[in-house]
């Protein structure tokens, strides 16, 4: 065993090389490790779809940290976006899509024919989530502050969505539009307190533009190669190829890792960006965690959402008009609620909510002329059916080749390929009042110098690397710390 | 609600409670008996039945693991045979528990509590494939206690030398049984279909040594006045996973823990706490958790506290500021005049 590291980071996706690039621009001496053959996580292109390949994780950006892309220097390194704010457009059933973007006359035109009360609401819903979402950004993006405007806090932190939407809206078409953003983290709209997902959605910025949704182009893979060469440049030394079986513990607290190889890793401090559960069950020993706090982890979420891609011979008719959107389907949002209650229970739920983007109608780096990918993430499903997954995910695709096929007729006579990606097992369930709380307490753990940097500690879980950046800093004054 | 067990023991301390004064605890149906068979074991000797106590087995490839991490003071020194009185506590360093745990075998052992605490033990040892099981009802268990008791066990024929929280296996004229030293006096285990031999075997043998039954009432004032802090009666066990409270510092049970050992609820466990001390009332009016005050200022409060017919006083234990805690510094509790001691008030006259 060589002398130790100062910190060590676990897992090489987008989260661990920002923890690893800041770590490493502070002087430390970082070394990354990355299961897979290559870094990235669900965000490197590692699913092969024909001829192509695809991500399994996020598809479009609404939270990376401004921040982060300015002092990772991710412009000057090759990041740029294909699409900086899509419009938000909801598919109906019964009737024509409501577009909702940022012109807020062209927005009431389009609601008006289901509502002229919600047409008229709607700027001030807006406005007023926005105003609220923005001081609460102080929480939300930095260690250490505390919340403005308390009071609201705690009253939507007690709010369920629907409850805010059927205050807010009268037709059912403007409460469904918001159903899958209700749904963040695999929550039912109706639990207590989900109201704050969507200020905490509000409080994101992408290009500048408060609540904005952006995807890279080139795709997430893109963003990776922008992060791999901040933390190359910062002096990370990067290890793929390089799977954590345990953390080396003295004492109560970290001192390094072993691989599965069998090769030990000292290092002073260690970041993980994999989820709360796998980090402290089980790559911890046992109970080094806290007995209550592993009988805490030990509940997995059961909610999840799956993905699937698809590659077409032409663009899907919705989108033929607006293609740089995220184009939401749900019919009605107490159907979402009902529907969580069956994922809950290991069922496919009858009703799905889904999130339709077609990267290539405004990417052309994407696919070869000709080809089109539609990308389609879906709400909410068990993360551990009954049935199991193998059995259940010919049913799912055929529900959501249904949904997809009803708003745009012709889809699967277009199919070329097609891919699942079923729920994410291992995840940490969401908590809503983490929406309320400091940076720290999620960041750090029962273990000394062990912090998580991944989506585990985000308030909701997302691709935003604010956790990384926040989690880094925690670490290097934890370190100065212990050197004085 | 459940229904009450009788103890293995009781068709013979149901003939002794001539007060037909009850309680229950733990589950099981209990004599009370009179506070005044505590005197007996000043004199000659009491026999108590503690076979409600709770004990949960602890096994597995990984159970010595399992126990370091669970309780306060590190048990890999133990030996076969051996115990120690520990604390566990949950994760922000609550006390959840205090008890005995013996060393069975290997990876056998057993913990022995006043409370319950099986549904903790259980999920935390599944993290170590270990396994945990209430086994109350698998044995019956008499307390002997007074300064008879040797002669006592000599004239039943069980003799030999026990250390202080040692634990020995006899073959006791066709019996198995299991003589051990964990609290005040000298406990024995037996099968429960064994428990009305093994309890007139001893009235027999205690005749001569005027051997008298003793109710629960009694037991607790031979406890109290060992200075022997119990669960239940003197505090109550944290329940909560995550609640800091009651800390080991704030009970004066310092001695229960081993700072260097690594521990659950450790980083809350560290730090100075009070300092555990007995208290003597002027009075006969007993003041249970409350408040000591020292010319005006809180320096502590009681635990448990109790008449003690020996004393022919009221007695407490308390967890007092160290600064407070030196023997006759005068105090008042709910302004009733009183004094700290050294414990145990009473010594355990062999």
């Amino acid at each position: 065993m060589s002398e130790a590291l100062d910190a060590l980071v676990i897992g090489g996706g987008p989260h661990g090389l920002t923890a690893a690039a800041y770590l490493a621009q502070a002087g430390m001496r970082v070394a990354l490790l990355e299961a897979g053959e290559a870094t990235g996580g669900t965000c490197a292109n590692a699913l092969a779809l024909g001829d192509l390949t695809v991500p399994a994780g996020a598809q479009t950006l609404y939270a990376l940290d401004p921040r982060v892309v300015k002092e990772l220097k991710l412009i000057r390194r090759g990041l740029k976006f294909a699409a900086r704010d899509l419009l938000q457009i909801g598919l109906r059933a019964d009737g024509k899509p409501l577009v909702l973007g940022r012109d807020a006359r062209a927005a009431a035109r389009s609601i008006a024919p289901y509502s002229q009360r919600d047409a008229a609401q709607f700027v001030d819903f807006r406005r007023e989530l926005f105003a609220f979402a923005r001081v609460q950004r102080a929480l939300w993006w930095e260690d250490g502050a505390s919340p403005g405007l308390p009071d609201e806090l705690r009253r939507l932190g007690a709010t369920g969505a629907a409850a805010y939407l059927d205050a807010a809206f009268e037709s059912e078409a403007m409460k469904a539009v918001f159903a899958f953003d209700a749904m963040a983290g695999g929550m039912s709209p109706a639990a207590a307190g989900t109201s704050l997902l969507f200020a905490w959605r509000a409080a994101q910025e992408m290009c500048g533009l408060q609540g904005a949704v952006a995807v890279p182009r080139g795709g997430m893979a893109a963003l990776v190669a922008a992060l791999s060469g901040a933390a190359q440049a910062a002096g990370v030394a990067i290890r793929t190829g390089a799977p954590v079986a345990r953390l080396l513990l003295s004492g109560d607290a970290v001192a390094g890792a072993i691989l599965a190889s069998g090769d030990e890793i000292a290092a002073r401090i260690v970041l993980s960006s994999l989820s709360r559960r796998e980090t402290l069950l089980t790559l911890a020993p046992a109970g080094a965690a806290g007995f209550a706090a592993a009988k805490r982890l030990s509940r997995g979420a059961e909610v999840g959402e799956a993905k699937f891609v698809l590659t077409l011979k032409a663009v899907p008719s919705f989108a033929a008009l607006q293609p740089a959107a995220r184009f939401l389907i749900a019919e009605r949002l107490e159907g979402c609620i009902a529907a969580h209650a069956e994922a809950r229970a290991g069922r496919l739920p009858a009703e799905l909510a889904l999130e339709a983007v077609v990267p290539t109608a405004f990417d052309s780096l994407l696919a070869p002329p000709g080809t089109d990918i539609l990308s389609v993430l879906v709400r909410p499903l068990p993360v551990a059916p009954m049935e199991g997954w193998p059995k259940l995910a010919p049913r799912l695709s055929e529900a959501v080749l249904t949904l997809l096929e009803r708003h745009a007729p012709g889809l699967r006579a277009n199919i070329v390929n097609l891919i699942c990606v079923t729920p994410k097992p291992l995840r940490d369930p969401l908590e809503i009042p983490q929406l309320r709380a400091g940076w720290r307490a999620r960041i750090a753990t029962p273990i000394g110098g062990l912090f998580l940097c991944g989506e585990a500690a985000e308030p909701v879980p997302a691709l935003s690397c604010r956790t990384a950046r926040i989690a880094a800093a925690i670490a290097v004054a934890h370190l100065k710390g212990a050197a004085r | 609600m459940n229904a009450l067990s009788a103890t293995p023991f009781h068709a013979r301390t149901a003939e002794a409670n001539k007060l037909n004064a009850w309680e229950t605890r733990n589950g099981f149906t209990l004599a009370s008996g009179d506070p005044g068979e505590a005197v007996a074991a000043r004199f000659g000797a009491v026999v108590a039945d503690i076979s409600w106590r709770w004990r949960a087995s602890i096994s597995g490839a990984r159970a010595g693991e399992f126990v370091s991490r669970l309780l306060t003071r590190d048990p890999a020194r133990l030996q076969p045979g051996e115990g120690l009185r520990t604390l566990w506590l949950n994760d922000s360093g609550g006390v959840r528990g205090l008890g005995t745990l013996a060393r069975m075998g290997r990876d056998a052992f057993l913990l022995i509590s006043a409370v319950d605490d099986l549904g903790w033990l259980a999920d935390s040892a599944a993290l170590y494939g270990v396994e945990v099981r209430d086994v109350t009802h698998n044995e019956g268990v008499l307390a002997l206690i007074g300064p008879a008791t040797g002669k006592i066990l000599a004239a039943a024929g069980l003799e030999g030398e026990l250390q202080p929280f040692g634990l020995r296996k006899l073959f006791w004229r066709g019996l198995d049984v299991t003589l051990s030293r964990f609290g005040d006096g000298i406990e024995l285990w037996c099968a429960p279909d064994d428990a009305l031999i093994v309890w007139d075997r001893l009235a027999t043998a205690g005749r001569p040594f005027a051997l008298c039954p003793a109710g629960q009432r009694a037991l607790d004032i031979l406890d109290l006045e060992r200075g022997i802090v119990q669960p239940g009666r003197d505090f109550t066990p944290a329940r909560d996973g995550f609640s800091p409270k009651p800390s080991q510092q704030s009970l004066g049970l310092g001695a229960l823990v081993e700072p260097d050992h690594m521990f659950n609820g450790r980083a809350g466990a560290l730090g100075p706490g009070k300092v555990l001390t007995g208290i003597l009332f002027d009075s006969e009016t007993p003041a249970p958790q409350t408040v000591l005050l020292r010319g005006g200022v809180a320096v502590g409060h009681t635990l448990g506290s109790l008449v003690s017919p020996a004393l022919r006083r009221a007695i407490a234990l308390a967890a007092m500021d160290a600064a407070a805690a030196a023997p006759g510094t005068a105090l008042t509790a709910s302004g009733a005049p009183c004094r700290t001691c050294a414990l145990p008030f009473l010594p355990e006259a062999d």
